[in-house]
């Protein structure tokens, strides 16, 4: 739809006209590289933690001089009617935002709920404390969790606090779990809200239909290219779980399990240090989530020169999107990159359920000892809020 | 093992749109819900160019089309 309105307005090209994009999106570069490619001149202000409460998009509304709502609805062909319709002057002044908020010292002076939302807001949003500010948004929202535990956007803004800090320079797993688990309650406590449930999918399985989310990013930089452009980088790479090919998991797979195995010398996390996150962050029985598994470098370096990362896994309580995963070697002889892998699992009506498996790896160590290695490892599955710790 | 994380059920109570007037504060408690007659409630979000703040007010004067959307 926004192409549409943007050829419109290309066509029409109106002089009292302004155009505002508000983009549900937690990385900028990626609607940047969008714009790009759409080749839109009209700004586009970021809304990455759904401040102003949409609930669904796309959502066009026509406003007029005075800042009075005039549409909800606006569609292309009735932009012209509306570009010269002459709306009255509303008898008060719509209120202006103020500029000049000090939200630290509002917090701090009136610690309510509201304001020490809006102190984590300002943070995430306009990065106050520079790269604090994800710590700084993070205590204050589970301050203001404090003050009112159940509410769904603080939940929300939360795990979006964490999943920006692991994007942008934690990389850590325990706070994309965080994430996972806090979209989760927030989901939970309004399964309507749709920007909320396209968050959890982002990262998890398609629960109704196979959306794509980012599978124009191929087709954006090949013609961004083409025109001799150089497209805007993306900062943080796509997960599996972002494109569209991942979204018709097959359960009935039949990987081959890796043999010969048993007899390779075991890595008890001394080398490689496997974590792994659930997303949504629990399950429940014919529901499917995502499990994405991430593989750290401590005492080694990845041996690409030799056969590359495998990973197998089983289950007893559940079925899974696949049995053997693959990590390609990169083109250079060693590296330290932490590894993501990710699959799908359905869960059956077992009480309990984990994933069982084990990872095969080449390493060296920085002297130069080079070894293959097998680690085994078991993934407990959460059901359900009822299950949990 | 290596352990997932688990949540907890919550109950819905949402509180959303912020608006500020000139010297005070308040944290109104509506999904986003703009009515036909009504101001469009003020806002700032940062810019996805350089994170500059964009306030839709500094538009008065004007026409605005606004479009909500997402790159996903």
């Amino acid at each position: 739809m926004v192409p549409v309105w943007h050829a419109t307005i290309k066509e029409l090209a109106p002089e009292n006209l302004a155009v505002l994009g508000v983009v549900q999106e937690q990385h900028s570069e990626r609607t940047k590289l969008y714009k790009q490619w759409k080749q839109y001149d009209f700004p586009i202000a970021q809304d990455s933690i759904t401040k102003l409460g949409a609930a669904v998009v796309p959502i066009f509304i026509g406003i007029d001089e005075y800042g009075i709502v005039q549409n909800t609805k606006l569609r292309p062909n009735g932009l012209a009617k509306f570009l010269k319709t002459k709306f009255d002057a509303p008898e008060t002044a719509s209120p202006v935002m103020g500029k000049e908020t000090n939200f630290a010292e509002l917090a701090e002076e009136d610690p309510t709920a509201e304001n020490l939302c809006m102190l984590g807001d300002q943070e995430m949003l306009f990065r106050d404390s520079g790269m604090k500010c994800h710590d700084k948004a993070i205590e204050a929202y589970k301050a203001a969790l404090e003050k009112n535990p159940n509410n769904g956007t603080i939940l929300f803004r939360l795990g979006a606090a964490y999943r920006q800090r692991y994007d942008e320079h934690s990389h850590d797993d325990a706070d994309f779990d965080m994430a996972s688990k806090y979209w989760t309650m927030a989901l939970d406590s309004n399964p309507g809200q749709y920007i909320w449930r396209r968050r959890i999918e982002q990262y998890g399985p398609r629960l109704q239909k196979p959306y794509p989310f980012y599978d124009w990013v191929g087709t954006a930089i090949k013609e961004i290219k083409e025109r001799g452009e150089t497209p805007i980088a993306l900062t943080v790479d796509l997960t599996q779980s972002e494109l569209a090919n991942r979204s018709t998991p097959n359960y009935s797979n039949e990987d081959a399990k890796p043999e010969s195995t048993e007899e390779v010398s075991r890595d008890g996390g001394t080398f490689i240090l496997i974590e792994s996150t659930m997303v949504p962050g629990y399950v429940e029985a014919e529901k499917p989530a995502t499990i994405h598994m991430r593989l750290v470098p401590k005492g080694a370096k990845w041996n690409n020169e030799s056969t590359p990362l495998t990973v197998w896994i089983e289950s007893e309580g559940a079925k899974l999107s696949k049995h053997l995963l693959t990590f390609d070697n990169p083109n250079q002889p060693d590296s330290k990159e932490n590894r993501s892998l990710e699959f799908d699992i359905l869960v059956g009506k077992a009480d309990k359920c984990s994933v069982k498996g084990f990872a095969l790896y080449n390493v060296c160590t920085e002297d130069g000892v080079c070894m293959y290695r097998r680690q085994d490892f078991e993934i407990e599955v959460p059901q359900t809020a009822n299950s949990q710790d | 093992m290596i352990r997932t994380h688990t949540t907890a059920p919550a109950i819905f109570f949402a509180f959303a749109v912020i608006t500020l007037l000139a010297n005070e504060s308040r944290a109104q408690t509506a999904s986003y819900a703009p009515k036909v007659g009504q101001p469009h409630v003020d806002f700032i979000l940062p810019s996805i160019d350089d994170g500059s703040p964009i306030q839709l007010s500094d538009y008065r004067g004007k026409k605005v089309l606004l479009m909500h959307f997402a790159s996903w």
